[in-house]
């Protein structure tokens, strides 16, 4: 027998002492407070009740921001001038015509 | 997994709360002996494994049952200690540590069964050298699926496992 094997064999002699001395903490070790079913199953709809709460005031919460956003929108549309509604179509008929145009121009280099 | 657990674990992530208290009550004592040996202290061992079935409560619609359910617990069990002793830094604080050793030596000598060098020397390890070995040499992972557990490196995973075995060795000599 090498060195090395007899390395593996000292080895594998004491893992199977520590696993021994594990399993024995496992028998002599205090069997834990293990929770009854009814105390599992107060806990998990505890749980779920809360969950449930914190989704509603998620979802509340959402739609009063959403409300504030929309509203402020509304009121900015009924608030403005013509003239911001003519620049902003401007502005986006330019934008619309260079995207289409870069476009083109692109597809036109691909096929030289 | 076995059928019938895999059913069960269905049913709990379908909402059925009877059948995760079933699930969770079958798993306790194992969880428990796990953090047992992880944290060598049966008190702290306690909290974990509290906090570990409310995580699992909460979290068990993302089980995927690409391992066993007592997998799952030990990852998260493993994951919570780990994050206990980030924040608390409780491992360096030697009155901590000391104090559960001495309470699993009060429950050995009560039983008038010996206190081992191989035990005292895995207390005495660090605990992300004693995870490392416990999963490996007592439960039998392999050295992905302890990576994946601790989400680290096989290659790191193999190396803690050498020096704490290496550790436990010369410890003993």
């Amino acid at each position: 027998m090498d060195r090395r094997d007899e390395f593996e064999t000292e080895e594998e002699i004491f893992l199977r002492g520590l696993r021994q001395s594990i399993d024995r903490m496992d028998h002599v070790l205090d069997h834990p407070s293990t929770p009854s079913k009814e105390q599992l199953k107060g806990h998990i709809h505890e749980r779920i009740q809360r969950r449930r709460k914190s989704m509603i005031m998620e979802l509340l919460l959402f739609w009063l921001v959403s409300l504030f956003v929309i509203g402020g929108g509304v009121l900015l549309v009924y608030s403005a001038s013509w003239i911001v509604w003519l620049i902003q179509g401007i502005s986006f008929v330019t934008a619309f015509v260079i995207v289409v145009h870069f476009n083109i121009d692109g597809r036109k280099e691909g096929l030289r | 997994m076995k059928t019938e657990e895999c059913n069960k674990v269905k049913l709990a992530q379908q909402g059925d709360a009877d059948v995760l208290a079933e699930l969770i009550h079958e798993h306790y004592s194992f969880l428990y002996k796990y953090l047992v040996k992880v944290t060598m202290d049966p008190a702290l061992a306690e909290d974990v494994a509290q906090d570990t079935i409310l995580r699992c409560i909460e979290k068990i619609h993302l089980y995927d049952g690409s391992s066993s359910f007592s997998s799952w617990l030990m990852t998260m069990g493993t994951r919570i200690y780990i994050d206990q002793m980030r924040r608390k830094k409780r491992e360096k604080n030697w009155l901590f540590k000391e104090r559960g050793i001495r309470r699993i030596r009060w429950q050995f000598e009560s039983r008038n069964e010996e206190w081992d060098g191989v035990l005292e020397s895995l207390a005495n390890l660090s605990s992300e050298h004693r995870i490392t070995v416990l999963l490996k040499h007592y439960y039998g992972y392999t050295y992905e699926e302890i990576g994946e557990m601790l989400s680290i490196p096989s290659g790191t995973v193999k190396s803690r496992v050498a020096t704490g075995v290496r550790q436990l060795r010369e410890e003993m000599r």
